[in-house]
């Protein structure tokens, strides 16, 4: 295990994620907190009349961070415009679609000549920004997460959770999770531990499973409480500390996203995603190919990668060939029988 | 009349004198009159809220007048935007209040959100029509009746911290010329105090901007001129609700209880509740009331009317007689209509002449046809007879030069010489030659040719080869050959 641990510090770590949810929720605020960087030094947010009409954009953005000699590659995909817009139908389509251009990327890649360099640009975690302000999911909500769900790990959260006391999350979450039962939608699920890991861990866990979806709250500013200079918001009210278990479920966000189940978010994303997405591929080219024989239709041009592509020409220049060969037989049949 | 009568006046004296009193007459209590009459009558204040399901709207409600109204929980999941209204009857210390909270229902909840403020608009101008047409009734009781024309409308904005939603702008651009439009921000107790700075002087800025025209509270009645300047400036209001009770110090007081502290409904520090309340209810009710009816419900009736094609007396100073010009209306409106009927039937009658024509045409052509189908057919019949006549006398023919064959045959068994046969054979070969058949017959034939040239000639011989002329004559090619 030493040796596994030396060597992947030494080629370092990548993850990409994907932050989702209406503007104002405080996406970019948590992305902040989570990582203590910056990432949006200069952003400019469009009023509302611009926003009538606005389409949701991608937005990449890639850091290297480093600590206690680990590096980590961190790219937050952004999607800011998603849900702006008066008429918001199909507002998740350019995020799937870039979701399939980076598995369909890397299936290029994966079947190319030079595999050593393989950039994994595929979205390892979704975090879907969930509004806490209406009773549960909303249209838009259901929409993205089941067009989404089967492509990408989904994390739902319910953002800024400080405007809803403890009564209120309780019966949030009840009722988030209820109703993407109802929905059908499969998000991120937390895998079993071990039997043989101690109590400990176990408890951990479970309380994990419970909390989702995690009412979290983000802070760019550093107050100070009691005497100690932490992160949280300042109302006339109190004071909210952002790192405080009791106020929200930020810590237990970040534990495991970071820090326990980064991996085995990566290890779905591969397996369990990419797997789909390649066998999914694979049948289109395979019944297309078969439908084009039968049906004498011009053959489409199929999302091959390079090496194969000159097989691929030649046989079907063949078959070409045979059609025709084939039609001017049947002329000439045809006709003798006149004859 | 009445305008006629008034410029008498006005040209008897220029302006009415003011003169002053000599003792104490009395009507200095007209007010108090008009006060003790309005409270035996009641009021009525109409409230529509609009804004995102979940923000808050019943809960302010019930915050803002101290009771429970009991509505139930909206689901996220209505096909479109609808409008929920209901009324309660309301009293405080032997004032009765009229209160109808009309409630828009799956506002912002659809994915497209394009038709969102058509359903209140819509409401909204059905109250005015209502009440213009009780207005313009015959029989008109406007003293009692209930007038459900939107006084106010509270709109909720989402505190996102950045700025208005684009439905917001949209739906406020709609609504602003129809109704008080009153902007708060709901659920303020997500926002910090200097984020909430920011955030109400952005959302003043796009409203300006974008030319909505929210209320303003009046600064030219003295009594309240100060107050409401004030007010003006704190737009939007930042508010809290809340329907429960906390124990706050000693005092029961409307709060939230958070982990992390107390937001109580009543401290200014906290949230503009308390504004609001002064605002809706104690200071401006009846001037919201006012401007309803003086502002908006003119601007909708002169719409409708001159829609209706209605006009205020113009140059000719004739009084405007509203009877006449209904009566006039309706004598054009009834001659349309006949001349419109007129249309439809000359139309209905050319079409069904032309329909008629169409099909004596195609009846002509297919007769044509059947007549030019006819003579092919009778070509076709004659050519047939006529090759049946051909053949039967190619047959004659034939059997006339079969019998010179045979006669010659006679003739050549009694000649010696084979060279008259060889000429015969040698014709009948050539003949073979110019056939085009499968080689069968005839390689059966030359054979028998060779075979009969060698040998003697003797019967055997040649009925073979008859034979196979009599083949070949059965198959029309020989016949060409032949010919």
């Amino acid at each position: 295990p030493n040796q596994v641990h030396r060597k992947s510090v030494k080629k370092g770590f990548d993850f990409t994620l994907m932050v989702a949810g209406e503007s104002g929720l405080g996406k970019s605020t948590l992305v902040h907190s989570l990582f203590l960087t910056d990432l949006y030094k200069e952003r400019k947010l469009l009023s509302a009349e611009e926003r009538i009409s606005q389409t949701v954009e991608i937005l990449k953005h890639t850091v290297d961070i480093e600590e206690k000699g680990v590096k980590l590659k961190l790219t937050i995909v952004d999607t800011p415009g998603f849900g702006d817009a008066v008429n918001n139908s199909e507002c998740w389509k350019p995020i799937t679609d870039y979701v399939d251009q980076q598995f369909e990327q890397y299936f290029r890649d994966e079947s190319g000549l030079n595999r050593k360099n393989i950039q994994d640009n595929r979205v390892h975690c979704c975090l879907y920004f969930i509004s806490p302000f209406g009773h549960g999911l909303r249209p838009v909500d259901v929409g993205f997460m089941k067009a989404l769900h089967e492509k990408v790990n989904i994390v739902p959260l319910i953002a800024k959770a400080d405007c809803l006391v403890p009564g209120e999350i309780r019966k949030l979450k009840e009722r988030i999770r209820e109703e993407i039962d109802k929905f059908g939608i499969h998000v991120y699920q937390f895998p079993e531990c071990d039997s043989d890991e101690d109590e400990d861990f176990k408890q951990q866990d479970r309380e994990l499973k419970e909390s989702a979806p995690f009412a979290v709250i983000g802070s760019n500013t550093v107050v100070e409480a009691k005497g100690q200079r932490v992160r949280g918001r300042l109302y006339p009210w109190g004071i909210v500390e952002v790192e405080n278990q009791a106020h929200c479920d930020f810590v237990k966000l970040r534990n495991m996203l970071i820090r326990t189940h980064m991996h085995d978010l990566k290890d779905v994303t591969c397996d369990v995603h990419y797997e789909n997405y390649r066998a999914h591929c694979i049948q289109q080219m395979t019944s297309k190919l078969t439908q084009d024989s039968r049906m004498e239709s011009p053959i489409p041009i199929l999302p091959l990668p390079t090496p194969d592509a000159e097989t691929e020409k030649l046989i079907r220049m063949k078959d070409e060939e045979l059609r025709r060969m084939q039609e001017m037989l049947q002329k000439m049949k045809q006709q003798m029988q006149d004859q | 009349m009445a305008a006629t009568d008034l410029e008498r006046f006005s040209n008897a004296e220029p302006e009415p004198r003011s003169l002053s009193l000599g003792g104490h007459v009395g009507f200095d209590s007209l007010p108090d009159q008009l006060v003790s009459k309005s409270v035996t009558q009641g009021f009525s204040f109409n409230i529509l809220c609009v804004g995102e399901t979940g923000i808050g709207k019943s809960t302010l409600m019930n915050t803002l007048f101290n009771t429970t109204f009991e509505t139930e929980e909206a689901s996220h999941h209505e096909e479109c935007v609808r409008l929920r209204p209901q009324t309660y009857d309301l009293q405080e210390s032997n004032v009765q209040l009229k209160l109808t909270i009309v409630d828009a229902v799956g506002f912002g909840d659809q994915i497209n959100k394009d038709e969102s403020y058509r359903p209140i608009v819509d409401y909204i101008d059905a109250q005015f029509e209502n009440y213009l047409q009780e207005e313009l009734k015959i029989r008109r009781s406007l003293f009692d009746y209930h007038d459900t024309r939107i006084h106010v409308c509270l709109y909720f904005i989402t505190p996102t911290g950045h700025s208005l939603k684009s439905l917001d702008l949209v739906t406020m651009k709609k609504l602003d010329s129809k109704v008080n439009i009153i902007p708060i921000i709901a659920k303020a107790d997500t926002i910090s105090k200097s984020e909430l700075h920011k955030f109400k002087i952005k959302i003043m800025g796009e409203l300006v901007s974008n030319g909505v025209q929210i209320y303003q509270f009046p600064t030219d009645d003295e009594a309240v001129a100060e107050i409401n300047a004030v007010m003006n400036a704190h737009l939007p209001f930042a508010v809290v609700g809340s329907t429960e009770e906390v124990k706050v110090g000693n005092k029961l007081v409307r709060a939230r209880q958070y982990p992390w502290g107390v937001v109580q409904v009543e401290n200014e520090n906290h949230c503009d509740f308390v504004k609001l309340r002064e605002m809706l209810i104690r200071v401006n009710m009846e001037d919201l009331r006012e401007q309803t009816h003086s502002r908006h419900y003119e601007l909708y009736r002169r719409c409708k009317l001159e829609e209706m094609g209605f006009q205020d007396s113009d140059g000719d100073s004739q009084p405007f007689s509203l009877q006449e010009t209904y009566e006039a209306k309706r004598k054009e409106f009834l001659s349309e209509l006949q001349r419109k009927e007129e249309e439809m039937r000359q139309m209905f009658v050319n079409k069904v002449k032309e329909t008629e024509l169409e099909l004596k045409e195609k009846e002509r052509e297919l007769h044509e046809k059947f007549e030019h189908l006819k003579r092919l057919h009778q070509e076709e019949k004659r050519k047939v007879e006529e090759k049946r006549r051909e053949l039967e006398e190619e047959t004659n023919a034939f059997n006339r030069r079969k019998a010179a064959v045979e006669a010659l045959q006679s003739q050549a068994l009694h000649a010696t010489s084979q060279q008259p046969l060889r000429k015969d054979k040698d014709k009948k070969n050539r003949s073979d030659i110019g056939v085009q058949q499968s080689g069968m017959s005839l390689s059966s034939s030359k054979v028998m040719m060779t075979k009969a040239s060698v040998e003697p000639l003797n019967c055997s011989s040649w009925w073979p080869a008859i034979q196979c002329c009599s083949c070949l004559v059965r198959d029309a090619t020989w016949r060409e050959g032949f010919l």
